[in-house]
């Protein structure tokens, strides 16, 4: 296949003119990946969380919708101040997107010292329990409070609408950007997880919590860390999200988190390759459902919480699972 | 050894209760309201703070058979204060029909301590197949609604049979995922009349009495909305009473046992298994009577009242009113199903209160506004 | 605990006190979702509402004062139940007005029917409410017209102008379902064919897939029965994956300016049907004016004047009857009223027989009326047509 250089083209004039069942079919796969790209990174979330804490942290999701949120505020007012040239508004509208990131790990960091680190010794499932109260207040509060909070949200055009061909499949600016953006995430947290020295701290506090505080880490401070990254990967999530779809509202977080948590569930709690085989195996799933089976848009999210229900049940540690049940 | 607590104590307590739930109910207004909402929360405070709710717990369970028959008659004598209103019925109603679910619920959360989402999925089981059987082959309540719990029992335990294998959050998390995928389900199938629901669900009928119709004798109307009440009343009486001999059986022993030590507990011998699915089947039993007679108070229903953010409300409820308590459990539910209704102005605002109580109840009182007692058995009375 | 009780037994005097507040006052009462994902349909249809018990009251012609008592539906048919119960239970409220979504509506017309109160349905267009329960219940009315109405309409305007082949998409809430059965049937019995029919939940982000598929299909126009923020999220992403040049179509559900808003560019050229033709509505700019005097947060949306009109005729009612229930009931029934959009007469199951809808299209980021815009004077074309 050949890669064609970007041309001009507006979206509207590539009505496509043969319609081989190979190009939609491709379409389908280009869906997939970009649904995964979202699913994966909300994944790495849960999973980091849980790797620290044994703890599933529902508001996850809120998270997500929350940058989205804080993104387009930003941008909005960004687009409203008046015509820059392009170089500008691009470093702006990075800024205004690394931004939004680190509001959203600050919140993150915020709800573990409130709402998740008095339940440290607690059942497990009361962190549970005040997450998803977390995820509601959140979600309720834009609701409540950013204009117009409950209905849907244009979350502003940032990228031009042309594109590359990769033979006869176009894929858009803002497509590639998301490529781009998940391929530097997924690379970064590697390198965090290997290479750097609190990355190292966060891998010891998952294996064996007492032993790594025994070994003189800092727990508490890898433990806000770990959750400011979390939040910070639902964040970039969120704003991708914006991106894509241009469209959200205040309760599009939910559902997005309970997608990222199967995927997290599927690929194996506590490994992060797991997390973004997961996302995609998901999305995958879902898509194709969705595509060809006769009714499967609507029952695409049945798909996603029966996979879910069979992981949980038939293969807790998912696929590539690394904690085992404890036996005793 | 304490002479036994007198029973004055206990007595004006539940006069003072009394008076304070009527009054609240009256009130039409919203800013009374609030000011009364504040006022009881006060009043609750003092009533710890000083000590005297001691004295009145003492007063209980030293008199508890004629404490209970005191609470009964009054609880019997509410709905006559209301005839002329029928939307306070209707709210008080719909609270106890919550309450049976809740009981159930109780078992699995309170008792053994297994968080269980889906009880608004049997909730809405036990509600369409009621329906279902009603609408479509005539048949009468009293079969109905059996059957309707007979269902929801049998998903309990489907659902109980996977989670055997799992740990406790583990077991969330899949009743989670239940919750959804019986509502996604119920949503797209035809015969339960898919987004549209099922309406015109009928009243049920007693020896040829409609209960609901309205009855006027001797110049008092009594609207129908009253006979209901009675009828749930009635059933959340049975509710009471069987989740009260469960709790003080060996059922209810062995569950708290598993909450507070599994491994303990299956060295003790008890089955886990058994017990696990038992509670699982008990909690569902009861929300699925708790459906069926919401689909027939309401005469709708659809997949929204079947959603998993019920069964969110429902663990609220539980959380909030106190684990593993009845009175607590229903005291918790009265109170998140009449203040909402009450504050209607707030409604807006109802979702971030749900969140905002579960996360402060799971704070600052995780053991909810009338925490459990633990068991407590005297030896010295076997002498 | 003395001084509590003491405390509690002054409180309850006083506030009992405060019951004995005799006035002359007779209520009406308006149902609908001020909260939730409708709340902005029924926040307008609440202040229309308002508006007209207002003037009213302005208008001296009442030896009483009315005063609208307005209750949350939330979309749900449990709190619409229970707002009905509220209702009916207080016997100063004679008549409501109520809903814009039908299961809501479907829960709570039982109770209006034993209470013997009116309810004049203002936005729930599910067909059941009248053609099978107005039809037994003397009391339910409804002022705006029936979903199947509204598709046939679309149906017939966009087959003469020479559309044939369909999809079809519709959210799986009871009215994109009825949506899509009164669309798709509506649309054969013109000779048209279905390509495809999808369905999916409420809430969906991702149509892509669906798309891919009617890229082979090659349809000349897509229709949506739902809401708006799917059609917007629908009408995007055609544009995106290149089926821009399929017309997109839809009823009263996505008639709102947030279409607009959020769609953008992509909105440009989509075809739905909306009650009413505003324009040429006697006293609609006064209307308008009025409205905009009593400064409402939230714009008057779709819906306003039906909620208006349904006002009226309860109050056209009670002038003539009196507050008494009964009598009201029977009096909307019969009544003649002249209103913002016609003359209302009610048929034997309640519906009105007015009959107005008009065609609007997207133009320039708003919703024209098609005789105005720049489409039916030719200077532009309706895409998808070869």
């Amino acid at each position: 296949m050949s890669v064609g250089f970007p041309r001009p083209t507006d979206d509207s004039t590539l009505l496509v003119k043969e319609h081989a069942v190979s190009l939609v079919f491709l379409l389908q796969i280009k869906n997939s990946i970009m649904l995964g790209a979202q699913y994966s990174l909300i994944a790495i979330g849960f999973t980091l969380f849980f790797g620290a804490l044994n703890v599933v942290v529902f508001c996850q999701g809120a998270f997500y919708i929350l940058a989205t949120f804080i993104g387009a505020g930003l941008l909005s007012l960004l687009i409203g101040a008046g015509h820059l040239g392009p170089i500008v508004f691009g470093c702006v509208a990075f800024a205004i997107f690394f931004l939004s990131m680190c509001l959203t790990g600050l919140v993150g960091v915020l709800v573990e010292r409130t709402t998740i680190k008095p339940f440290r010794n607690a059942p497990l499932v009361m962190p549970i329990l005040s997450t998803i109260g977390v995820g509601i207040v959140i979600e309720q509060l834009l609701k409540l409070f950013y204009p117009q909070g409950s209905n849907p949200q244009v979350f502003p055009e940032i990228f031009p609408l042309t594109g590359v061909m990769l033979g006869d499949l176009f894929i858009s600016v803002s497509e590639l950007v998301i490529l781009a953006i998940t391929i530097v995430t997924l690379v970064a947290i590697w390198f965090f997880i290997k290479k750097t020295k609190i990355g190292s701290h966060v891998v010891a506090i998952s294996q064996d919590f007492e032993a790594a505080a025994l070994m003189g880490i800092n727990v508490d401070r890898a433990i806000m860390v770990t959750f400011f990254i979390g939040a910070c990967l639902a964040a970039i999530a969120g704003f991708m999200n914006g991106i894509y779809y241009t469209v959200f509202r205040y309760d599009m977080g939910a559902m997005a988190g309970i997608k990222g948590f199967s995927a997290s569930v599927v690929g194996g709690l506590g490994s992060v390759y797991g997390a973004v085989l997961g996302g995609f195996l998901m999305a995958f799933t879902e898509t194709f459902a969705a595509a060809y089976i006769p009714g499967g848009s609507a029952i695409r999210d049945v798909f996603s919480f029966g996979i879910l229900l069979l992981f949980l049940i038939l293969r807790p540690s998912g696929i590539i699972g690394e904690k085992a049940l404890d036996k005793v | 050894m304490k002479d036994k607590s007198s029973i004055l104590t206990g007595f004006i307590f539940a006069c003072a209760v009394f008076a304070a739930v009527i009054i609240f109910m009256a009130i039409d207004n919203m800013a009374f309201s609030l000011a009364l909402i504040l006022f009881y929360a006060l009043a609750s405070i003092l009533l710890v703070k000083t000590g005297f709710w001691k004295k009145v717990r003492n007063s209980i369970s030293d008199n508890p058979k004629k404490l209970c028959l005191l609470t009964a008659c009054f609880v019997l004598a509410t709905p006559l204060f209301f005839f002329n209103n029928p939307y306070v019925l209707h709210i008080l109603t719909l609270a106890c029909i919550y309450c049976v679910a809740t009981i159930g619920l109780n078992i699995q959360v309170g008792s053994t301590g297994m968080v269980n989402f889906a009880q608004g999925a049997f909730f809405g089981i036990g509600a369409y197949v009621s329906a279902l059987l009603g609408g479509h082959f005539g048949v009468s309540f009293w079969i109905s609604l059996p059957a309707g719990m007979l269902a929801a029992g049998f998903f309990g335990l489907l659902m109980g049979l996977p989670t055997l294998k799992t740990r406790e959050y583990h077991l969330s998390l899949v009743t989670i995922a239940f919750a959804y995928i019986s509502f996604l389900l119920v949503m797209n199938f035809d015969w339960t009349g898919g987004p549209d629901g099922i309406a015109d669900i009928s009243k049920p009928v007693l020896f040829g009495f409609k209960i609901g119709q309205t009855v006027t004798v001797g110049g008092v109307t009594i609207p129908g909305v009253a006979f209901y009440c009675y009828m749930v009343l009635a059933f959340l009486g049975i509710a009471l009473l069987v989740a009260h001999r469960l709790h003080n059986s060996w059922y209810g022993m062995a569950w708290n046992a598993i909450r507070d030590d599994e491994i303990s507990s299956r060295c003790y011998g008890l089955s886990l298994r058994k017990s696990k699915l038992e509670a699982f089947v008990f909690g569902s039993l009861f929300a699925g009577a708790a459906g069926a007679l919401y689909a027939h108070f309401i005469g709708f229903m659809s997949t929204e009242n079947m959603s998993f953010q019920i069964g969110l409300l429902m663990v609220c409820m539980v959380i909030l009113g106190g684990m593993d308590n009845i009175a607590g459990v229903l005291v918790g539910t009265l109170l998140l199903i009449v203040i909402p209704e009450k504050l209607r102005a707030f409604d807006d605002y109802r979702m971030l209160f749900y969140g905002l109580v579960l996360i402060s109840m799971l704070l600052f009182r995780p053991q909810g506004i009338i925490p459990s007692k633990p068991r407590f058995f005297d030896l010295k009375k076997r002498v | 605990m003395k001084k509590v009780l003491v405390f509690s037994i002054v409180l309850a005097c006083c506030l009992a006190a405060t019951f004995t507040m005799a006035n002359d006052v007779v209520k009406i009462a308006f149902i609908g979702p001020m909260t939730g994902s409708n709340a902005a349909q029924g926040m307008g249809a609440k202040n229309s509402f308002d508006l007209a018990v207002r003037l009213a009251n302005q208008s001296g012609d009442f030896p009483y004062t009315l005063e609208v008592v307005a209750l949350d539906d939330a979309s749900d048919p449990a709190t619409g139940a229970s707002a009905a119960t509220k209702i009916v239970s207080d016997s100063k409220i004679i008549a409501a007005a109520g809903h814009w979504n039908s299961p809501v509506a479907r829960a709570t017309i039982p109770i209006f029917h034993e209470n013997n109160t009116a309810l004049i349905i203002w936005g729930a267009i599910g067909v059941d409410l009248t053609d099978k329960y107005g039809k037994m219940y003397p009391e339910i009315t409804r002022v705006c017209p029936k979903l199947d109405a509204e598709n046939k309409y679309l149906a017939n305007f966009l087959t003469e102008k020479g559309y044939k082949a369909f999809s079809v998409i519709h959210d799986n809430s009871a009215y994109g379902a009825d949506c899509q059965v009164f669309m798709e049937s509506s649309l054969k019995e013109k000779g048209a064919t279905i390509l495809s029919t999808d369905a999916v939940n409420v809430g969906e982000k991702d149509f892509m897939p669906i798309l891919a598929k009617s890229l082979q299909l090659q349809p000349q126009a897509m229709y949506y029965g739902g809401v708006v923020t799917e059609a917007a999220l629908l009408r995007l992403q055609m544009a995106k994956i290149g089926l821009r040049n399929v017309l997109f179509c839809g009823i009263s559900g996505i008639a709102d300016e947030k279409f607009n808003e959020v769609a953008g560019r992509s909105a440009e050229g989509a075809v739905i049907v909306k009650p009413g033709d505003d324009a040429e509505i006697a006293g609609w700019d006064d209307f308008v004016a009025a409205y905009d005097k009593q400064n409402y947060s939230e714009p008057m949306g779709a819906y306003g004047k039906y909620s208006y009109d349904a006002a009226n005729i309860i109050l056209a009612a009670l002038k003539e009857v009196g507050p008494d229930k009964a009598k009201v009931v029977e009096a909307i029934r019969n009544i003649k009223y002249k209103g913002l959009l016609g003359e209302y007469t009610f048929d034997s199951t309640g519906q009105t027989t007015l009959l107005d809808m008009g065609i609007m299209v997207s133009q320039d980021g708003e919703w024209v009326k098609w005789d105005d815009s720049s489409y039916a004077k030719g200077e532009k074309k309706l895409v998808g047509l070869k």
